[in-house]
């Protein structure tokens, strides 16, 4: 995809921001993990990788488990194959700059990210129970229980109620962006289409709010079944942080239903429904008769706020953390009650054996690619 | 699939307009004809023509390669731009559809539109208009050229005002873009020669877009001087150099011209030179004598002088304008503001136009069966446009990628 020009100029411009990301993180040194010099975890030879846990991207992001040799530490690295890669360079370039800059427990930071050949690799901490769409297609398939989709919203909320303080807007929240660790630490990753809007300047037709405009059309497929209805129709007013808590909403549904609403039809289709104001609901007794799960009257008054077609009446994040349906969460602390929610699915702790390889087994694959196009050359 | 045929061609239009509930409208007769195939022609002669045309055709959601079109966003002499929406990103495009017949009587249009698709394809700036795709229909006679959307160009929005001109703010925030996409263009070696309001479109976030690259040119990669010898851009906003019929010329700084005039237009809502026919309008640029109304900023009447100067080497390049006073400073918003045109009264903020179409693809139940036809439609245009991964010679295909049709025709 690249010729050999581009792809050194890329790399250089990557490395460009690396180098200034690692000096940002050596200046707060707060967290743990910056204590010790990130420059030195950038070595592929210091992480044994495990099995492919997650691909994106039309497979040409690929996310392996993995751990530290020296400290046995399990962590997650994510592959980023820049000859192959199906969605823009400047995507990814906003997602390192972004997540540097970020540092909220709720929110999965990189621990360190470097280039090798024509690979980025990104090492994050590992996330053993995986993410939410993980859980649901594990064992979960008719949604999760009501308790712990609690909890696990409330401390994505936290991590969103973060960055909408920081005037960025996620714009991609969803299920398979919400990873669970062990001890229910609960984070939210796929920053890639994370849009600052602080440096935005209000505009007229807005009636002086700070709002987007633009829409992320490549790749963004997937996402659009989150997307709230203002993002979706591109038109003058534009969208704001508000957008995001839709997404929640539908969030919400996804992990109580045990799919997204809107799955089953075209695209064009859920455009439409959603802009005529069709509001996804949650699946239980009282909304279909046939089904035998009830879900408490607050869960129901939480997701019809979110997903309000006005984006102006949706609650804040913030204040959607001290709705009443996360008082359920109050009494027993995260850590020992989501795992014990979430069985029978227990975390993976321990890299399996029998799926052990080496960074050298990525450098055979990287070997068996075959060159798509031939490339001719003419003088 | 036959049925779809037919209505491609235009003597079947008002066949297919006569279906369900338009035929009550029409006298038995005439209904009786359409169950006779062959009788199609006979139609015309026998219909008084007030019953077809006051008759509202029947509302089809219409889909070609990937895009449902929508409403007429504007009109040129080349044909029709349309609103449309690409079926698997959701985002909202523009397309231009352009009618071969229509071409070929316009002084070099064919050659036009293909410099303008190679130009577009290889061009990536935030300020110059992007094209996505280019479809062309030889059963139809058009090419559809897929582009950004935008909300209207800088000359409809002040059509729409009295003043016909912007505040100073709003001028500037334009005109800072509109440098940095010209400074854009000649970084790459193109000279687009026909900068005036019209060419600039706003996009939805206000980005300025440049386009109309149609007689727009790409200098020679190695040579050092920008040279030019022919110009076809509109004759108000040429260099004094061009009017005078200069067998060459610095392309760049011609440029830099009609940008100049175009600061004049939109911050006075005047044109500097003016005359009733294109000889006296070409001897008063060449005398290049013109006043510019009082503004409130001296900056910018400066700016103006600057880059309206006769000698094309004193005229200030793009790398003066962007040190100068007038292109750094910003100017904070006041409450005057030019809004993009509305389509209709009730729509100020430009609603997606394609969401009638929608309804008609999945609300009426009778529009079923059409549906099918319709997507199944979306699969021959889209096998069609996957010139690399499959032979495009395949049968039936009536619209093939753009680069395929044209080597034909080149």
């Amino acid at each position: 995809m690249y010729s050999c020009w581009n792809g050194w100029k890329i790399l250089r411009r990557i490395n460009e921001i690396l180098n200034s990301n690692r000096q940002s993180a050596n200046d707060i040194s707060k967290e743990e993990i910056l204590a010790s010099n990130p420059a030195e975890l950038c070595n592929i030879n210091l992480y044994r990788f495990g099995p492919l846990i997650g691909s994106s991207c039309e497979n040409s992001v690929n996310i392996y488990a993995a751990e530290r040799k020296d400290t046995k530490k399990p962590v997650a690295i994510r592959c980023v194959n820049l000859e192959y890669l199906k969605i823009p360079l400047s995507l990814l370039e906003d997602e390192l700059q972004i997540t540097g800059r970020l540092h909220h427990p709720n929110i999965l930071s990189f621990l360190c990210s470097f280039t090798n050949d024509s690979y980025i690799f990104t090492v994050t901490n590992h996330m053993s129970y995986g993410s939410c769409r993980d859980l649901l297609h594990a064992h979960f398939k008719g949604g999760l229980p009501e308790q712990a989709i609690a909890y696990i919203l409330k401390e994505t909320l936290r991590g969103l109620a973060y960055l909408h303080k920081q005037n960025i807007v996620h714009r991609s929240l969803r299920g398979s962006h919400i990873l669970v660790g062990s001890q229910g630490r609960v984070k939210l990753s796929g920053l890639r289409y994370c849009r600052a809007i602080d440096h935005l300047e209000p505009t007229h037709l807005s009636s002086g709010r700070r709002v987007i405009h633009d829409f992320p059309d490549v790749g963004f497929q997937s996402s659009l079944i989150w997307a709230s209805p203002e993002l979706l129709e591109q038109n003058l007013a534009g969208y704001t942080v508000k957008s995001d808590i839709y997404s929640l909403g539908i969030t919400a549904c996804e992990l109580a239903n045990g799919g997204p609403p809107f799955d089953d039809m075209p695209k064009m289709r859920m455009l439409l429904e959603k802009i005529n104001g069709i509001v996804p609901m949650l699946e239980d007794s009282k909304t279909v008769p046939s089904c035998d799960r009830t879900f408490s009257n607050n869960f129901h008054l939480m997701v019809e706020s979110c997903l309000r077609l006005d984006a102006h009446t949706r609650p804040r994040a913030v204040e959607l953390l001290h709705d009443d349906f996360f008082k359920v969460t109050k009494k027993r602390s995260i850590s020992e009650a989501l795992p014990e929610l979430l069985l029978p699915i227990r975390p993976l702790s321990r890299l399996e054996r029998g799926h052990e390889s080496d960074y050298e087994f990525l450098s055979n694959e990287m070997n068996n690619i075959t060159c798509a196009e031939t490339i001719e050359w003419s003088f | 699939m036959d049925k779809e045929n037919d209505t491609e061609r235009p003597i079947n239009v008002h066949l297919s307009s006569t279906e369900d509930e338009q035929l009550l409208h029409t006298s038995g007769d005439i209904g009786n004809y359409f169950q006779d195939e062959g009788g199609s022609l006979n139609f015309f002669t026998r219909v008084d023509s007030a019953e077809i045309i006051y008759h509202e055709r029947p509302k089809k959601a219409k889909i070609i390669g990937n895009y449902l079109i929508g409403h007429v966003l504007g009109e040129g002499s080349y044909g029709k731009v349309k609103e449309c929406l690409d079926t698997e990103s959701l985002s909202r495009r523009a397309v231009k559809i352009l009618k071969q017949r229509q071409l070929k009587r316009i002084p070099n249009g064919v050659s036009n539109v293909k410099r303008e698709i190679i130009l577009l394809k290889k061009l990536h700036n935030k300020h110059v208009i992007k094209l996505f795709d280019v479809f062309v229909s030889e059963e139809k006679q058009k090419i559809y050229l897929f582009m950004e959307y935008c909300v209207g160009s800088l000359q409809s929005m002040l059509d729409n005002v009295e003043s016909k001109c912007f505040p100073l703010w709003q001028a500037h925030l334009y005109f800072v873009q509109l440098i940095d996409g010209v400074d854009y263009l000649h970084s790459r070696g193109i000279v687009h020669k026909d900068i005036k309001p019209p060419n600039l479109l706003l996009s939805l976030d206000e980005t300025l877009k440049i386009t109309d690259l149609g007689v727009a040119e790409e200098l020679d990669m190695y040579s050092k001087v920008d040279c030019c010898s022919l110009s076809q851009g509109s004759p108000a906003f040429q260099a004094p150099e061009i009017a005078d019929g200069a067998e060459y010329f610095s392309a760049f700084k011609a440029d830099v011209w009609s940008c100049g005039v175009t600061l004049f237009n939109i911050t006075t809502g005047k044109l500097p030179f003016m005359a009733d026919n294109i000889y006296k309008l070409f001897e008063c640029i060449v005398k290049c004598e013109y006043t510019i109304p009082e503004l409130d900023s001296p900056h910018c009447t400066d700016c103006i002088k600057g880059m309206l100067k006769k000698d094309s080497t004193e005229r200030f390049s793009i790398k003066d304008i962007k040190s100068h006073e007038w292109y750094r400073r910003k100017l904070g918003r006041s409450k005057e503001y030019v809004p993009p045109p509305p389509y209709n009264k009730d729509d100020m903020l430009r609603r997606m136009s394609v969401i009638p179409n929608l309804e008609i693809l999945y609300m009426e139940e009778s529009a079923e069966s059409e549906t099918e036809v319709e997507l199944q439609h979306v699969e021959d245009y889209k096998k069609a446009s996957r010139q690399h991964s499959n032979d495009n010679k395949k049968k039936g295909s009536s619209v093939k990628n753009f680069s395929g049709s044209f080597c034909k025709l080149s």
